[in-house]
């Protein structure tokens, strides 16, 4: 068979991305523009200054990754899009540049769901080994789902309310680091001992999460303590919540795994940057000797690779998409 | 041939150019369809008359000011297109397009609601000259410079004031001129003309 390059485009929060993947597993070229400065002063991303910033970056990124592949428009076989979940507004851009590509070049348009591009970032490491345990986290996702084969997706659960991206940036707050303080709480806690307890939320026998119960019991040990003007160490708090959020993805993990027989444990998502995921998961993927993989720290931000990855599957499937594809803020995989 | 888009209110414009005449055009209401069909009825307009888009010499864009989202669909393709064909790219004003399709005796004022009592705005005299630039402001701040003046509001998507008169587009006489406009020297830098910064931004900036 030929070979087939796609042309992935990623708008949906504060990243302009663009990638030409070949065969869903080569990474020709990828380029990612991070407004992450801009939304720095805000304390989190406004939608409307992203999806401003995006129409300014679009054609300098697209430009940008044609020049770094060396290659043309005419050498593209499929234009594929993050449509869903996202910023509706940052989600558009992305949508009508592709449409718009789609048009003039005659390609093939493919919709592809953000949390999928995630998942496939991994295919850009290594080959899926099925069936496959993903663990997708986010900042505005936490699920487990099985993956019994490419594109096929069932949810075991997931958080019932915040997600632990969400948490982590919460907690980082509460212990006055600035947005976003996800991956800075994470580095603290690498100095820091365990010694603060917090409580499991949800720690029955389902594979649901809940994490808003252990944001509230961090809140109110710093108020306590504030108020008692003693000096807790900030190193020990960030390693005891990351020890709990391990803690509760060693349970969930093991209840799935207990229940279904995988070949892989698979890591998805921009919390797969987090070192206390990356060692639970080594850990309980060693227990049952199982294969793990996460993506590498490149992809774990978003980007457009994962979407041209995810696409090649599309393609294969002809399952594509046209110039009346909608963008939704929430869509489940 | 040319290429006209104005997403940047409900109604979808867009009509091709060519040979001095209209060859097909787009006048539809859409409201929030807009997002995912505009796009669609723009292209159809080159299916439909056997025509093909790398055949275009000039995209003229509406940029604003309007809904934000709306300006941003016609700003994004219009980009990609000139950035695709190597083409001109030749950004316009909503508010100018309104004053230039109405004929008037008396002073022109285009209006876009812009909520709370504001419009985007800006004021024409009968020969299309500009005499109050245009600018997000209160109502009762235009009106002040309206006072002891006869105008005439122009709208359109609907608006709460009176005398006024909705914008009906004359494709072929608008596109004859603004396609002596100036064109953007670089098609990377085309942005969209909102006339009013962000909510987060003037908050920050009142600190």
């Amino acid at each position: 068979m030929k070979d087939v390059y796609i042309l992935g485009i990623e708008t949906s929060c504060d990243e302009t991305s663009f990638s030409i993947i070949k065969n869903g597993v080569t990474d020709i070229a990828t380029v990612i523009s991070t407004q992450i400065k801009i939304h720095e002063d805000y304390g989190g991303v406004v939608p409307e200054i992203a999806s401003r910033e995006h129409l300014k970056n679009i054609t300098l990124v697209l430009d940008q990754v044609l020049r770094e592949a060396n290659m043309k428009m005419e050498d593209l076989d499929a234009i594929a899009v993050t449509y869903a979940p996202g910023l509706v507004g940052s989600l558009l851009i992305g949508v009508q540049a592709a449409k718009t590509l789609s048009y003039i070049y005659d390609l093939p348009l493919i919709a592809v769901n953000h949390m999928v591009g995630h998942i496939y970032s991994n295919q850009l490491v290594k080959d899926f080994e099925f069936p496959a345990l993903i663990l997708v986290v986010s900042g505005g996702h936490t699920q487990i789902v099985l993956m019994e084969d490419h594109l096929k997706f069932k949810l075991l659960g997931e958080t019932l309310d915040d997600a632990v991206g969400e948490t982590y940036d919460k907690v980082a707050r509460i212990v006055g680091l600035s947005y976003p303080g996800g991956p800075k709480l994470d580095k603290l806690s690498k100095y820091g001992k365990d010694i603060y307890e917090f409580p499991i939320p949800l720690d029955d026998d389902s594979l649901n999460f809940s994490f808003s119960g252990l944001k509230t019991a961090v809140l109110n040990f710093v108020n306590k303590e504030r108020m008692r003007q003693s000096k807790f160490n900030v190193e020990d708090l960030a390693k005891s919540f990351q020890e709990t959020v391990k803690e509760i993805f060693r349970k969930k993990l093991t209840i799935a795994l207990d229940n279904y027989e995988v070949k892989s444990l698979i890591v998805a998502g921009g919390v797969a940057a987090n070192s206390g995921v990356r060692e639970v998961v080594k850990e309980i993927a060693d227990k049952y000797d199982i294969s793990y993989s996460f993506p590498p720290m490149k992809y774990c931000t978003d980007n457009a690779a994962m979407i041209g990855a995810a696409a090649y599957q599309y393609y294969l499937n002809n399952d594509f998409s046209n110039l009346e594809l909608s963008v939704k803020s929430q869509e489940e995989i | 041939m040319i290429l006209f888009i104005d997403t940047s209110l409900g109604t979808c414009y867009s009509a091709i150019y060519k040979d001095g005449k209209i060859i097909g055009e787009v006048n539809e209401y859409l409201k929030t369809k807009m997002s995912d069909i505009g796009t669609k009825l723009i292209f159809d307009l080159f299916d439909d008359n056997n025509l093909d888009i790398k055949d275009l010499d000039k995209v003229i864009v509406v940029t604003g000011p309007g809904s934000y989202t709306g300006v941003r669909i016609g700003v994004t393709t219009a980009k990609i297109i000139a950035y695709s064909l190597n083409i001109d790219l030749i950004p316009i004003s909503k508010l100018e397009l309104m004053a230039f399709n109405t004929e008037s005796n008396l002073y022109k004022v285009p209006v876009i609601d812009a909520r709370r009592d504001n419009y985007y705005s800006a004021v024409y005299d009968k020969d299309n000259k500009l005499v109050l630039k245009e600018a997000h402001r209160s109502i009762e701040d235009l009106l002040e410079f309206l006072k002891d003046k006869d105008y005439v509001f122009i709208y359109d998507d609907e608006i709460k004031l009176d005398k006024r008169l909705k914008f009906e587009i004359d494709f072929e006489k608008t596109i004859k001129h603004f396609m002596n406009y100036q064109k953007i020297d670089n098609i990377h830098l085309l942005d969209a003309n909102y006339l009013k910064k962000t909510e987060a931004e003037e908050n920050r900036d009142k600190l």
